[in-house]
């Protein structure tokens, strides 16, 4: 029997509601500041989080239109950043799509895991630099609830609660942020064995090694695809090598594409997730 | 502890992919759909936890729904259908039921004779599910590692394509109502003995543990089968393959679960509980191919180039492509060959259809160091 795989028409994904922003948006709190106004911006380990979620988030990279939420909307903005955030899913999150739904596939481009490693880096580093220059201020301030959102805001702020720089003394203006400045290095220098450890849970595998392995370099696109997502994720092995038993090569005569989305949800795939169509 | 699938890797979807290969072996077939082929199987999942208790393991299957046999006015001297048919008057009771399904040749058979309905991610068990009647092949187990990666590898050939004993299936808990009826430990109650001892069944021949159980002096090896290529035969007798087998071919399953469902009138019309029915057409089935009458098919009686029942062999293997999906399911040890909660989904973690190629793609490197 013949089962050809699905139509793929066009879609778009709604990221603002679906399983790609579930996975790697954290869901943005509201906090109250002192002055009771509602901040959109979350705290500095609301941010750490979502580096440990987008450094897990190693898979297979989808290249389409968004309208998630920026980093910038965040005040550590980096357009580079937005395409990693929202290239973090997979095909899986693709062929989770019901058949009927699964619409133009091909218009998802996949893009290599490198561009977006550069941009997880950005994250890591202007993050930690956020953290520590907010920290750095908060210890000048001694007040690390304020809703300011910069250091330099946090200086003023500093300056309005103390009035110590009535007379804008440039010498202690300098100290103040030189202190800040290497505050900041300091954070560079922790960011970056933290970003390269965060990298070590997920062996990078070129994705050239898996595509032109001898093996695979044949397969129909959609199952060379697949076992390309599966090496991009963390592994203990990239997928087996199939090796030849005879004079000539094994042939491909079948496979099946596996996710949890084709029976009833049970206890063995509790963290079903939905994902929605914009259309 | 999580421990599901879709909780690895920080929330992944759990995903995975099983390429299908045929080995071009110098005598052997190399089409796919010809049952002597070998095939290998190579399955690489990402996301399921490494299953640590009660030696728990993951297994992957290939499913075939059973589909409607042709009509044949030839019957056997008992007035039973032949192989691969059903009778004018099961083609009758089949077009009376519901609307007349099962009585369309080719068709996916249904148990309430409507349309055909595959398992869905709409399905609720255990009263809205899926209608077909399948039946899976083992693709063997395995476990993951640390990085919830799975990597397993299985032979598709006809020394492994065979099926649990189906008098198993009223006591997996996956037909609805019978965990209710407690009828989850009730083989071992019906048998009078264990299930591990190779045998025909409730209705069938037991054995002796002692000839047939595992020996330690000659421990049972289900993996021994029949030599198969030419210089496998040079080399290996076929009497050292393995004759206490608690499986039957794959062909065979298909003509115990259509003796079941579809030959309702020629199969014993007046049992109509399905658990029985299930119980006499095993021991039957059995005993057509059965040579030294132990209520075991041994691979020398089910040796693909002999026969039995007056017919090849080759009848009793189904063909690769005849098996139209695949699942994995998270087991345990519950002393049953069939998959957990079979033949339903409750025990489900990955699925997925067969996609066939063509033309075939050129799939291997270098050379295994076996060539087994």
């Amino acid at each position: 029997m013949v089962i050809e795989p699905a139509a793929t028409p066009d879609v778009k994904l709604d990221s603002g509601s679906s399983q790609l922003a579930g996975l790697f948006q954290t869901p943005q709190r509201k906090r109250h500041s002192r002055e009771g106004r509602v901040s959109k911006r979350p705290r500095w380990w609301d941010l750490a989080r979502k580096q440990r979620c987008i450094l897990s988030s190693d898979t297979g990279l989808l290249q389409a239109t968004s309208d998630i939420s920026t980093f910038e909307d965040w005040g550590i903005g980096s357009p580079a950043l937005l395409d990693c955030q929202f290239n973090g899913a997979d095909s899986s999150a693709i062929s989770a799509l019901p058949s009927a739904q699964r619409q133009n596939q091909s218009r998802l481009e996949y893009i290599p895991r490198t561009q977006c490693a550069k941009a997880e880096f950005l994250v890591v580093l202007r993050s930690t630099l956020f953290s520590f220059s907010k920290l750095s201020c908060a210890f000048f301030q001694r007040n690390p609830s304020t809703n300011a959102t910069n250091c330099e805001e946090r200086f003023q702020g500093f300056q309005r609660t103390t009035n110590m720089y009535k007379d804008e003394n440039p010498l202690q203006k300098i100290r103040v942020r030189w202190a800040t400045t290497m505050l900041s290095a300091l954070a560079v220098l922790t960011a970056t064995p933290a970003f390269l450890s965060a990298q070590l849970q997920v062996p990078i595998v070129n994705d050239s090694e898996i595509r032109d392995r001898g093996d695979i370099t044949s397969l129909p696109l959609p199952l060379k695809n697949r076992l390309i997502d599966l090496a991009r994720r963390p592994h203990t092995y990239v997928p087996a090598t199939a090796f030849s038993e005879a004079d000539n090569p094994s042939r491909l005569v079948s496979y099946y594409l596996l996710d949890t989305e084709g029976f009833q949800p049970n206890v063995f795939t509790s963290k079903y997730r939905a994902l929605t169509i914009r259309r | 502890m999580t421990t599901a699938a879709n909780a690895a890797n920080g929330g992944l979807p759990t995903i995975g992919a099983v390429r299908v290969v045929v080995e071009p072996k110098i005598g052997l077939p190399t089409d796919p759909n010809d049952p002597g082929v070998a095939v290998d199987m190579f399955t690489d999942v990402s996301g399921l936890f490494v299953i640590n208790n009660e030696s728990g393991w993951y297994e992957g299957w290939i499913i075939r729904e059973i589909r409607v046999p042709p009509v044949s006015d030839a019957k056997r001297p008992s007035g039973r259908a032949l192989y691969g048919t059903m009778t004018r008057e099961d083609y009758n009771a089949n077009s009376e039921k519901g609307i007349g399904n099962n009585a369309i040749a080719g068709r996916f058979v249904t148990m309430d004779g409507k349309a055909p309905r595959l398992p869905a991610k709409t399905d609720v068990f255990p009263d809205n599910v899926g209608n077909t009647v399948p039946f899976p092949v083992s693709l063997g187990t395995f476990n993951a590692s640390q990085q919830s990666d799975v990597h397993s590898y299985w032979e598709f050939n006809p020394n492994t394509n065979w099926v649990f004993p189906h008098f198993e299936l009223p006591f997996t808990g996956g037909i609805p109502g019978t965990f209710a009826a407690g009828m989850v430990d009730k083989l071992s109650t019906v048998l009078g003995s264990s299930n591990t001892i190779p045998g025909s069944g409730p209705a069938g021949i037991q054995n002796n543990p002692l000839t047939y159980g595992d020996n330690p002096d000659n421990p049972r090896d289900p993996d021994r089968g029949l030599p198969l290529t030419p210089s496998e035969k040079a080399t290996i007798s076929a009497a050292q393959a393995e004759k206490r087998l608690r499986f039957i071919p794959s062909g065979l399953t298909e003509e115990v679960l259509t003796d079941v469902f579809i030959r309702t009138a020629s199969f014993e019309p007046t049992v109509t509980a399905p658990g029985q029915r299930f119980f006499d057409a095993y021991a039957y089935e059995v005993s057509l191919v059965d040579r030294n009458a132990d209520g075991v098919i041994s691979f020398e009686e089910a040796n693909i180039e002999g026969t039995s029942d007056g017919q090849s062999n080759r009848r009793l293997f189904l063909p690769l492509t005849a098996f139209n999906r695949y699942a994995m399911t998270r087991e345990l040890n519950d002393g049953l060959l069939a998959p957990r909660f079979a033949p339903g989904q409750r025990g489900y973690v990955l699925a997925g259809d067969l996609m066939l190629v063509n033309p075939f793609a050129p799939a291997s490197i270098a050379r295994d160091a076996d060539d087994r």
